[in-house]
């Protein structure tokens, strides 16, 4: 059936937000390379040129969003036109893909701006899940996030405001490579040794100087292993972050039972230890 | 016709086979590939950083604002 008289100028646009994973391609799902395959436009922010290869692919009509980074413009100005661009795309009626390396909604503020700013407008607008760079730290380093419970921040976030530690958590501490750049305008991690000793005098106050920290950088290339140092906190102020590092501080082990919590559920820590042994049941 | 090593690295990223293969001999896997003599000698040459170099641009990963 022939559309209606007028159909393609009213076509609506709509937006879609993918993650590419943070390896070159074997991290991107089915339903994101589908997305990406069929839509009129897509914008990458992807960091990576081998991974701009696979998208620029999969769909010729890929445009980089990585012009608008410059050494010396605020971050917040890059963010805001990169949002500002893919918006304009999705009002003059496309159906436009944008797709960022790793997972598109974690740690990335253009990504839900877009979504935000078509939303009001009305139109579609939705994200698909990817693998992020904490995916492949837990992966690389054996962490499971639930093991003692987990904190995840960024470095520069902590050290402005009044967050609390808990020394019995898992730390993730990311983008220690910028720990109090507050201008954003540094696209390099030559800026971070301050904000560094603030965080090892922060993170002195809970563990003992010779707790073992990894600073660690997931692997883009699949030849290339994950980075992986293993630094003492009394080293840590001296340590050379990129931007891509990111500094975990292990458990210092489990916290006692909360013998009163227990007792209000009717049970004893003799009771929890013995449900949980598999030997017992 | 020799093959760029941008393809290389996505055919390894997506094929477990080829991985296993240059996992077990790289300079052997990359040659049969088709890769021309100066990107097998990265390879053989292990010279990582060279291609992360090439490939990443690191200046370009920061993407949020949070404070």
């Amino acid at each position: 059936m022939a559309p209606p008289q007028g159909k393609e100028n009213s076509k609506q646009g709509s937006l879609v937000i993918v993650g590419t994973g943070i390896s070159v391609a074997g991290q991107m799902t089915l339903a994101a390379k589908s997305f990406i395959e069929n839509a009129d436009v897509v914008f990458m922010g992807i960091m990576n040129k081998v991974g701009e290869h696979v998208v620029s692919s999969l769909n010729p009509n890929s445009v980089s969003l990585d012009d608008l980074y410059e050494e010396g413009k605020s971050r917040a100005v890059t963010y805001s036109q990169m949002a500002e661009r893919i918006v304009e795309a999705v009002i003059s009626g496309q159906n436009v893909c944008a797709a960022f390396y790793g997972h598109p909604g974690v740690f990335v503020t253009p990504s839900h701006e877009a979504i935000r700013r078509v939303k009001a407008l009305g139109l579609e607008a939705h994200m698909l899940p990817g693998v992020s760079a904490e995916d492949c730290l837990i992966a690389d380093l054996g962490i499971d996030p639930s093991r003692f419970g987990c904190q995840s921040y960024e470095a520069s976030q902590f050290l402005f405001r009044d967050y609390h530690i808990d020394p019995y958590m898992t730390q993730i501490i990311w983008q220690i490579g910028l720990a109090g750049e507050a201008t954003l305008s540094v696209l390099n991690a030559n800026h971070s040794q301050s904000g560094l000793t603030m965080l090892a005098d922060i993170l002195s106050e809970h563990y003992p100087d010779d707790h073992e920290l990894i600073i660690y950088e997931a692997a883009t290339l699949p030849i290339c292993e994950p980075k992986i140092q293993k630094v003492l906190l009394c080293e840590l102020k001296h340590a050379k972050p990129t931007l891509i590092s990111t500094l975990v501080v292990p458990s210092l082990g489990m916290p006692a039972y909360r013998q009163d919590r227990l007792a209000k559920l009717g049970l004893t820590e003799q009771q929890v230890i013995n449900y949980r042994n598999p030997s017992i049941n | 016709m020799a093959k760029s090593i941008e393809d290389f690295l996505v055919e390894l990223d997506t094929n477990s086979k080829l991985l296993e293969a240059y996992k077990k001999d790289p300079v052997a896997t990359a040659k049969k590939y088709g890769l021309p003599d100066d990107e097998v000698q990265i390879i053989a040459d292990k010279k990582w950083d060279e291609l992360s170099k090439r490939f990443d641009d690191t200046s370009k990963t920061i993407r949020v604002i949070n404070y």
